[in-house]
């Protein structure tokens, strides 16, 4: 028993010692990132491992140059003449939480809507979706990415912001399988039982089968939201005139070279972009202090096998 | 003909009502897609006419012929996707499931561990490229300087390519536990607890639990992994677009991150997507067989696997 407690503490010294590790270089990373976004551009050049200095003061009017100048200017043609069209940082963040929140909505819905069809109902084009969406995971498609840009052209869908939730409306991918696993547990006597009180198929999905999904969609939907939170790229490639806020902050980091006429400030210092760094993570940090547990709930992939 | 009953018309109307859209949206942006993406890898734009022509297969010769071209762009940048699936895989893998082990053994500061390594995968990935980008250029540099007693340059300045790809690896590996963790740790907990207790009566230590028990009943969840991680070998930009926007150094592309930049190259014209899709085309007919390979290899070694 000594004997094999003291082999446990071992495995478990090594384990503990080895993520203590890993956690500290995470949080020096953190905790670098901070300071930094609070430092002066000549501070963070001459001791950019230190506090900053007594001369150079924490620059708290970082973030508040942030705030404004973390800005895009589009050029629009309005009522046929150029113009432009100025985004804040206000304005990404709407445009954020649009974008996430309307492909969550769809990207969560359909895959959840057709897995329940799939199962529950027996047709024989369930086989060909299921076949579909085994087929999307396991077979790799590469650089369709031009031509997905020339089908959205074609069908309107391109720059729009409705455009990209349709375009996100698909039922391909793994979370249709894990619907289909959860709708596959809920037996189907819940539904007779609606039947026989006079309620029809849509009464059934939206009075039992949709409330008993409401973890599963949440997991899933939470999840989704933080990725398409975090994206720049779809947005950049397919919604150049609606910036979100992960898009400001990589066009503050590589295309802006001013300064602030009011602070002198360089807006395109590594202490202002780490500043900007700092500001995009502030909202997600909070949606995951506050819905940790519902995160990182347990989701589990099987096999892909057949 | 049989008539169809209340009760089927009624199933009918639902069962359209609900796949209707998402398999309109399928035909188009799936089908749709990758039909669009063979005829512009067998087209050739004319900005004379402003039309598309069929080329034949000249489009991949071309690039056939570019790959087997010592030093091209194509070449490098294939051989960076391949090199940095390789070395995320081989130093990551291990990692992610001794992490893994440890939390679902429920070891002292599992909770604060999960979170931490889960942290990294909600924070935009912009954001962590830029943090380490900065403290690789400007505070590793310092450091390292001061032990080694020289000026050591930073690790992602544009003057030091060498070094580029190497903390592009390490950047992979440092921030790409959290689902990875996430998913192993929930596998591991579905293990009935009876045979592991049944083992640990019998006096097996954590290795051979993990070696014997553990990594044996998750091996599905690992074999999804690899099979995903090989099918997007030549998706994956490996963060150079976060890293250095347009501004790569060639020697640095990936497959994925040179479509990608192409694509969205303020000089990206039609020429250009016809001869992405090609590339996207040929890399796909290269990936595929592999991928299909390494899943059937996979399903023989599967330890649960019933015979």
């Amino acid at each position: 028993m000594e004997e094999k407690k003291r082999k446990i503490s071992v495995y478990s010294v090594i384990g503990f010692i080895v993520l203590a590790l890993y956690c500290a270089l995470l949080l020096l990373f953190f905790v670098w990132a901070i300071v930094s976004s609070l430092k002066t551009e000549m501070d963070f050049f001459f001791a950019p491992l230190s506090l900053p200095s007594k001369k150079g003061g924490w620059q708290w009017k970082n973030y508040a140059v942030a705030f404004r100048y973390m800005k895009i200017v589009n050029d629009v043609i309005y009522n046929g003449l150029p113009a432009s069209e100025t985004f804040t940082l206000m304005d990404m963040f709407v445009n954020s939480l649009l974008y996430s929140l309307g492909c969550t909505f769809f990207a969560t819905m359909v895959p959840c809507l057709v897995a329940y069809a799939t199962v529950k109902y027996k047709f024989r084009l369930n086989k060909y979706i299921v076949g579909a969406v085994l087929f999307a995971m396991a077979v790799p498609i590469v650089g369709s990415l031009p031509s997905e840009i020339k089908i959205a052209k074609a069908v309107g869908l391109y720059d729009q912001m409705w455009g990209l939730w349709l375009m996100k409306a698909n039922f391909l991918g793994m979370y249709f399988l894990v619907f289909q696993a959860h709708f596959k547990s809920i037996p189907w006597e819940y539904a007779e039982s609606v039947f026989i009180d006079g309620g029809n198929h849509y009464t059934v999905l939206f009075r039992i089968m949709l409330p008993l999904s409401v973890p599963t969609f949440l997991a899933i939907g939470l999840l989704l939201f933080i990725s398409f939170w975090n994206d720049y790229q779809t947005p950049l490639t397919f919604l150049p005139s609606r910036p979100t806020a992960a898009f400001g902050l990589y066009h503050f980091t590589y295309l802006d070279n001013t300064t602030d006429p009011k602070t002198g400030l360089n807006l395109s210092s590594i202490p202002m972009r780490l500043t900007g760094c700092i500001i995009l993570m502030i909202p997600i940090l909070i949606v995951f202090i506050l819905l940790k547990n519902k995160i990182m709930g347990n989701l589990t992939i099987g096999g892909l096998k057949g | 003909m049989e008539k169809i009953s209340k009760k089927r018309i009624g199933e009918i109307i639902f069962y359209c009502s609900i796949v209707i859209l998402p398999i309109v949206q399928f035909c188009i942006f799936y089908i749709g897609t990758n039909l669009n993406s063979f005829r512009l890898a067998f087209s050739r734009w004319s900005s004379a006419d402003h039309k598309y022509y069929a080329n034949g297969f000249k489009n991949f010769s071309s690039i056939i012929r570019d790959l087997k071209t010592p030093g091209s762009v194509l070449l490098l940048s294939a051989k960076n996707s391949v090199r940095y699936y390789f070395w995320t895989l081989i130093i990551g893998t291990p990692l992610a499931l001794f992490f893994s082990f440890y939390i679902y053994k429920k070891m002292r500061g599992h909770a604060f561990f999960q979170v931490m390594l889960f942290l990294p995968s909600i924070i935009s990935n912009i954001v962590l490229v830029l943090i380490f980008k900065y403290f690789a250029n400007n505070a590793f540099p310092k450091v390292m300087s001061s032990i080694a007693h020289k000026e050591i340059q930073g690790l992602l300045v544009s003057s030091s390519v060498a070094t580029h790809f190497p903390a592009i690896i390490a950047y992979g590996v440092i921030f790409s536990f959290g689902t990875n963790v996430l998913l192993y740790s929930g596998a591991m907990a579905k293990i009935p607890p009876e045979v592991v207790e049944a083992a640990e009566l019998d006096g097996i230590t954590p290795l051979k639990e993990f070696f014997f028990i553990t990594f044996p009943m998750v091996f599905s969840t690992f074999s999804t992994f690899i099979v995903v991680g090989v099918a997007g070998v030549f998706v994956n930009q490996a963060s150079l677009y976060s890293f250095f926007g347009e501004g790569a150094a060639y020697q640095d592309y990936t497959i994925g991150y040179y479509i990608y930049k192409t694509v969205n190259g303020a000089m990206a014209t039609n020429a250009d997507y016809c001869h992405l899709s090609t590339v996207g085309l040929l890399f796909s007919f290269i990936t595929i067989p592999i991928t299909i390979l390494v899943r059937s290899l996979l399903n023989r070694i599967d330890p649960t696997e019933v015979r």
